[in-house]
């Protein structure tokens, strides 16, 4: 098996709230995964759960309490943080809005990250290729973030993550707050990605509903433990924890739908 | 408050019992970039006790018909056809009366609720005010009604969390107390804009169940506009699919769901129904630029030359040429 591009062991997270509380508020604890090139791994939960803490590690944006992540075999803490890190792991968020700079415009804002890192711009070349890496259409160039839809926005953000050909994407809800439709799409750009460029992908996702199309191996978080991790079939077909259980029940409109086409539980 | 009578004009039986017909409604926002067309020849109806889903994309002019349903666009708004609640006329109505059916009829459950609610104010007093104003409640009686609202509508401790701030409370309880304001002043017609969306499924089926329960007890009519037809599966019996501004299609949910006519709503229940996710090609369109003939026309993949240059006319439910 070639080497894991991702892999987590022991991790911990502590958060301290206030002067006077004494103990630290476990955001994390003992997680473990190891993420192979070409795979991804969803993690469900529900909000408050760590999700976003993990992908905040995973990334380098906070630092861990205890325990190791190594990428590519080597430990995060020896790699240059602003150097070599960044292409190495990117991430997409949520609030698109909130990580676009309102004043670039779109070709800026997906040339910027070259820019940081010292690449050399090929003009046209680059361009186009961070233009196809999002399906994005090239008259959307000159436009500034208020402008574009919010798939569009999302799919600049990915655009962006993408350039610095990264070998983990940590995408963390990446489609809340999007259409279903625009959500598929979304969803098979990364689908495309993965299985074309060998990217390994953290799907973070409280919906369990797009993790089931993209994930390979599904973690569920509760209270900032794996409860349960395995491959994606056996944890949606026999969900063993009670805690996993409860998740997948709670689907909308899965009571109906079970037997129909479209959610397919 | 000025009493007026809410009666005004009911002219036929059958209006009378629908709580809220909407007929042949254009919406035109002019801006300066040119006309942007939010609505265009739109007819829903809701029956006493129905329910139905508005649902499309974001940017299809779904919010906008809620807030005309309600008369809160801006004055700028250039609002062409009728919209009836209970029988009366709510374009033609006087101020003091679409304020008092505002205020008794019609709640509104919007889609961010930590951005509808005053941050300043405790979620009680907020509660309660909306039970003073519309029932003209003392405020004794309106904090009673107030604790019994937020006990009802599932949150834990009412009378602890009465002094809360929104703030302080999860995105999901905020729902909560957005959904015991729209239930004060107990509505015959109830608009939920998005109400679970961007919350979890965890929170997302309690709510549903919530509202579930609320429509159950008060036998109101509810309009639910959201993206999600799974939601629209537990709470609704009726659909309107709507596309740029216009209604696609029209029929019961589980027909719909089973046996979609037009392409449009076939492409968004494919979008997740096999191994891989399927979107419709293209992106919809501004409102301000909506393509001639059948709005839907670029992206459908049935598209026939006619479909460019005609506008389909509303046949079976459904509103295209095929």
């Amino acid at each position: 098996m070639s080497i894991a591009c991702l892999e987590v062991s022991d991790l911990k997270k502590n958060y301290n709230l206030g002067l006077w509380r004494k103990k630290p508020f476990k955001a994390l604890q003992n997680v473990n995964f190891k993420l192979y090139p070409g795979k991804c791994l969803g993690v469900a939960g529900e909000s408050g759960s760590g999700k976003t803490t993990l992908a905040r590690l995973l990334v380098g944006a906070s630092i861990p309490s205890g325990g190791n992540i190594s990428i590519m075999g080597r430990n995060i803490r020896e790699i240059d943080q602003r150097g070599r890190l960044p292409s190495l792991v990117q991430m997409i968020f949520q609030d698109s809005t909130g990580c676009l700079n309102p004043l670039l415009k779109v070709r800026e804002l997906l040339l910027e990250p070259l820019r940081i890192q010292k690449k050399k711009i090929e003009k046209g070349h680059t361009l186009e290729r961070c233009l196809d890496l999002a399906m994005l259409s090239k008259d959307l160039l000159e436009r500034r973030p208020h402008e574009l839809s919010g798939g569009q926005r999302q799919r600049v953000a990915l655009a962006r993550a993408l350039i610095l050909d990264p070998s983990v994407l940590v995408a963390d809800e990446p489609a809340a707050s999007l259409d279903r439709s625009v959500q598929a799409s979304l969803l098979s750009s990364l689908l495309e990605r993965k299985q074309r460029m060998g990217t390994g992908i953290i799907l973070i996702s409280h919906d369990i509903r797009l993790i089931r199309l993209l994930a390979d191996d599904i973690a569920i978080m509760h209270k900032g433990r794996f409860v349960e991790s395995g491959p994606a079939r056996k944890i949606l077909d026999y969900p063993r924890h009670p805690y996993t259980r409860l998740l997948l029940s709670s689907v909308p409109g899965q009571k109906r739908t079970r037997d129909k086409r479209f959610v397919a539980f | 408050m000025k009493q007026c009578p809410i009666k005004e004009m009911p002219e036929r039986e059958d209006e009378v019992r629908s709580a809220l017909d909407i007929s042949a409604l254009n919406v035109v926002f002019p801006t300066k970039v040119g006309d942007v067309h939010v609505a265009r020849d739109v007819y829903l109806r809701v029956g006493e006790n129905e329910s139905l889903c508005l649902a499309g994309e974001s940017g299809c002019g779904k919010s906008v018909l809620a807030l005309a349903i309600t008369r809160l666009l801006p004055k700028k708004a250039n609002i062409q056809g009728k919209i009836r609640v209970h029988g009366v006329d709510i374009l033609e109505a006087r101020e003091e009366c679409v304020r008092r059916i505002r205020c008794r009829q019609i709640s509104l459950i919007q889609e961010q609720p930590s951005l509808c609610l005053n941050p300043v104010m405790n979620i009680g007093s907020q509660v309660a005010e909306a039970a003073r104003v519309s029932l003209g409640y003392s405020s004794a009686q309106a904090k009673r009604a107030a604790l019994d609202l937020l006990r009802r509508t599932g949150i834990p401790e009412p009378k602890h969390r009465y002094r809360l701030y929104p703030h302080q409370l999860s995105g999901g309880m905020n729902q909560r107390v957005m959904i015991a304001m729209a239930l004060a002043a107990r509505p015959r017609l109830l608009i939920a804009d998005e109400p679970t969306t961007a919350l979890d499924p965890y929170i997302q089926v309690q709510l549903i169940e919530l509202l579930q329960g609320v429509k159950r007890e008060l036998g109101a009519s509810l309009l639910l506009i959201t993206h999600d037809l799974d939601v629209a599966l537990e709470l609704c019996t009726d659909v309107a699919i709507m596309y740029a501004g216009q209604v696609m299609e029209r029929g019961k949910l589980e027909r719909v769901v089973e046996n979609p006519r037009h392409p449009y709503t076939q492409g968004l229940l494919r979008c997740f129904s096999e191994e891989k996710p399927r979107a419709i090609p293209g992106v919809s369109p501004p409102l301000s630029d909506i393509p001639s003939g059948c709005g839907f026309h670029p992206r459908c993949p049935l598209a026939r030359p006619e479909c460019a240059t005609m506008s389909p006319i509303w046949r079976n439910g459904c509103r295209c040429h095929l």
